[in-house]
């Protein structure tokens, strides 16, 4: 009874569904957004019939056709998997076109193409309900008819027609059917129009009037002009501002939390060097970065929503205007929004882009979107810029300058290098789908949320806490029999380490404790605030571990050797233009070098940005000091 | 291939008004194929709804966003 | 104490062995991003 499993894959234009489709098929919580782009890579999955037979599932990129001469790379690799040229991924046995049923017109290309290359095919009628809802008259008995394959209205937002479409991969699967509009031997391509036109005549009859609908009244404001430009700056400042606010309550309890277990275990241990690991290294390191999970988990429930009710297409047409000055076209601010989050997907997300060059460009320009990796040293450093606490406007608005500063650098940076890379051979023009506005998918926003929170836990309590357990070492050995905590940070392996780095930063306005701190954030950059807590922390008697601003107020009395205060806000400046501009994450590096297809690229742009990032940092310090601040 | 009446002139995409039903009769350019790919086919009906840089149609009951470039490509008769 | 030391110590250096065999040994599987940054792209292919 072991023959090897099925193979099926999903087919289908971007927004028809398939990657919720895919999702309810096989359980999994693949990334799901309503714009092009968002399946660029080929998923796999599993799942059973009703018979209790395995199916390998596998998820397609979007696309619009199967040509030969395909637009861009995404639609190449659906091709491949169709054919069977991709590595290490067999022919599918079956293909499951997902179909969006209020627009078939367009949609039904591809399933004829489909039948075209030979391959057995089941029509999954998607979004029946918005069909309905539009007036359309759906017959799917004709279409199967007329098509020969099996049709299944649908709607896999809401798990409906799952089961039948089960019923419909059950085996021996259906042949491959006939292609029955191959009538004379001129063009194809033209034959196979005029039989989509005749199917949507029979099986999909449209009402004769177009109504306005919510998403036409909405986009009236949010496509206008000037309207549509208000509002996104609108909604990108509230996503700031509601990060900062929100967060602040269970970022407290979280504080106090950890300051208490770590009173608990100063008082359960006698003291030691166990203790000092435990509470200094593990508790402050881990602790310090643990503490902006409620802030990582609130970006990523905006950007779900966004996503998920359809708007990010229509931020990506007003920003094609703004894209075009940087060289790019409107296809860019998809990967680049997403580099927003993490670099390494957005980058993945340039396969949308049909121009090779302009591909290119956007890899190299995507770090410099400041990655949810920063945010918990933003976090640390925009309340001491600005000596308050948590929760202000001022706050966001500083945020909000720090992401624009780094988005208008991307863009600088992208025109400069896009005229050396000279124009594209074939001109590609801008096209994009946007489609209709649809209630966030709250199941699936709720599951994405806790899985890149759970990672975020994960990462702290793997590679931070080693790190966070190095660096106490580093910093406890050697011993020297000083009492006063100066001499022996200065005695210590991390002090000499810091002695040799400080000659490098200090015209950047830090010292070698900082700077050692930033070295060590080219591990991953979250580490920086453990680095600080860690090496700022002074042997601490009863009461002091307690409060969560405890790091910050250490930086606020922390001085150079002969007394000035080290943090001030030039150098705070210069510490957090740093980071927006330095390329401090290996995965990243390693995704560019793949996706551009040479290590040299990765290479040329880690050496480019940590050389800008230190510059930048420098001309920031230098002329701040200089003019007196 | 529609027969025309000689008084009857073709519009491109980017010469309709706002908010006017036409109908598709030809595409004529360089990205033909990828136009019809997106739905923009002969005897199709669209409305546009928005002009500038690029535009946005109603077409068989999706919204596109083309460019001017492409939107000349597009040759289309008024409906009524 | 002398025993915290020793266990610190301890700590310490099973974490440099499992950092060296991560840098060293680990075959550079870089499919998607492998690392913690949570998206859906590093499920299995």
């Amino acid at each position: 009874m072991s023959e090897n499993p099925s193979i099926i894959a999903l087919l289908g234009n971007p927004n028809s569904g398939k990657s919720t489709l895919f999702n309810a098929l096989t359980g999994k919580n693949q990334r799901v957004g309503n714009y092009a782009g968002v399946t660029v890579e080929v998923k796999s999955g599993e799942t059973y019939t009703p018979h209790g037979k395995k199916l390998h599932v596998l998820d397609l990129p979007g696309c619009y056709s199967l040509r030969t001469d395909a637009g861009s790379p995404d639609e190449q690799i659906a091709l491949d998997a169709l054919t069977g040229k991709l590595d290490g991924i067999a022919k599918p046995d079956l293909v499951v076109c997902v179909v969006d049923a209020s627009n078939l017109e367009r949609h039904l290309q591809l399933v004829l193409q489909v039948i075209e290359l030979g391959l057995p095919c089941v029509l999954a009628l998607n979004m029946v309900d918005v069909a309905e809802k539009s007036g359309l008259r759906l017959d799917p008995a004709k279409l199967s008819e007329e098509l020969g394959i099996p049709v299944v209205p649908m709607q896999a937002n809401a798990s409906k027609g799952i089961i039948e479409l089960k019923q419909a991969l059950r085996h021996p699967f259906p042949h491959a059917s006939e292609v029955s509009w191959l009538t004379q031997t001129d063009n194809l391509e033209t034959n196979r129009r005029a039989f989509v036109a005749s199917l949507c005549e029979l099986a999909a009859r449209r009402p004769d009037s177009q109504q306005r609908n919510f998403t036409d009244r909405l986009d009236s404001i949010l496509l206008h002009p000037f309207l549509g430009w208000v509002a996104f700056l609108a909604i990108m400042f509230i996503l700031f501002w509601s990060i900062f606010s929100f967060a602040s309550i269970p970022m407290d309890f979280i504080d106090s939390a950890l300051g208490s277990f770590g009173e608990w275990v100063n008082a359960m241990m006698p003291e030691g060097d166990l203790r000092s690991l435990l509470v200094d290294g593990v508790i402050g390191g881990v602790g310090g970065v643990l503490v902006f999970l409620p802030q990582i988990l609130l970006l990523f429930f905006f950007i779900g929503l966004l996503e998920s009710s359809g708007y990010m297409s229509r931020a990506a047409f007003l920003m094609d205007h703004v894209m075009a000055k940087a060289g790019l076209s409107g296809k860019a601010f998809l990967p680049l929004f997403s580099s927003y989050a993490c670099a390494i997907p957005g980058v993945m997300a340039t396969r949308t882009i049909d121009s090779a060059k302009e591909r290119l460009v956007t890899i190299f320009v995507a770090p410099w979107m400041s990655c949810s990796a920063r945010l918990p040293v933003y976090f640390l450093i925009i309340p001491l810029l600005l000596h308050e606490n948590e929760g202000t406007w001022k706050q966001a608005l500083v945020l909000f300058c720090i992401y624009t500063l780094g988005t208008l650098t991307a863009f600088l940076a992208a025109r400069i290098l896009r005229g050396k890379l000279g124009p594209d051979k074939i001109v590609r023009h801008f096209m994009l789908e946007l489609p209709p506005y649809r209630r966030p998918q709250w199941s699936y926003v709720f599951r994405h949320v806790l899985d890149r929170g759970w990672a975020f836990v994960r990462k702290a309590g793997t590679i931070i806490l080693g790190l966070s357990i190095l660096l106490w070492a580093l910093k406890t050995y050697p011993k020297s029999d000083s009492t006063d905590p100066g001499e022996v940070l200065a005695h210590s392996a991390m002090g000499r380490i810091g002695e040799l780095i400080e000659p490098v930063v200090k015209p950047l306005g830090f010292d070698g404790r900082t700077g050692t701190a930033i070295l060590t954030s080219f591990a991953a950059r979250e580490v920086f605030v453990s680095s600080i807590a860690i090496i700022f922390s002074v042997e601490e008697t009863d009461d002091d571990v307690k409060n969560r601003s405890l790091i910050r107020a250490k930086m606020q009395t922390a001085t150079w050797p002969d007394g000035r205060p080290l943090f001030t806000s030039m150098s705070l400046i210069s510490l957090l233009v740093f980071f927006i501009y330095a390329l401090q994450c290996l995965p990243t590096t390693a995704v560019v070098a793949r996706e551009s297809g040479s290590w040299k690229w990765a290479v040329g742009q880690f050496a480019f940005m940590s050389g800008f990032a230190y510059l930048a940092s420098w001309l920031i310090f230098q002329t701040g000091s200089l003019l007196g601040f | 291939m529609t027969t025309r009446q000689p008084s009857q002139r073709q519009l491109t995409l980017n010469e309709v008004s706002l908010n006017c039903d036409v109908r598709i009769s030809s595409l004529n350019g360089p990205a033909c194929d990828r136009l019809r790919d997106l739905g923009f086919c002969e005897q199709m009906q669209l409305r546009k709804i928005s002009n500038g840089r690029n535009l946005v149609c109603t077409v068989c009951g999706a919204k596109m966003a083309i460019s001017r470039e492409l939107a000349e490509q597009v040759l289309v008769d008024p409906i009524r | 104490m002398e025993w915290q030391s020793y266990i610190a110590l301890g700590i310490v250096a099973i974490t440099l062995v499992i950092f060296a065999f991560r840098l060293f040994f680990k075959k550079k599987s870089k499919k998607s991003c492998g690392h913690g940054c949570g998206c859906a792209a590093n499920e299995k292919q």
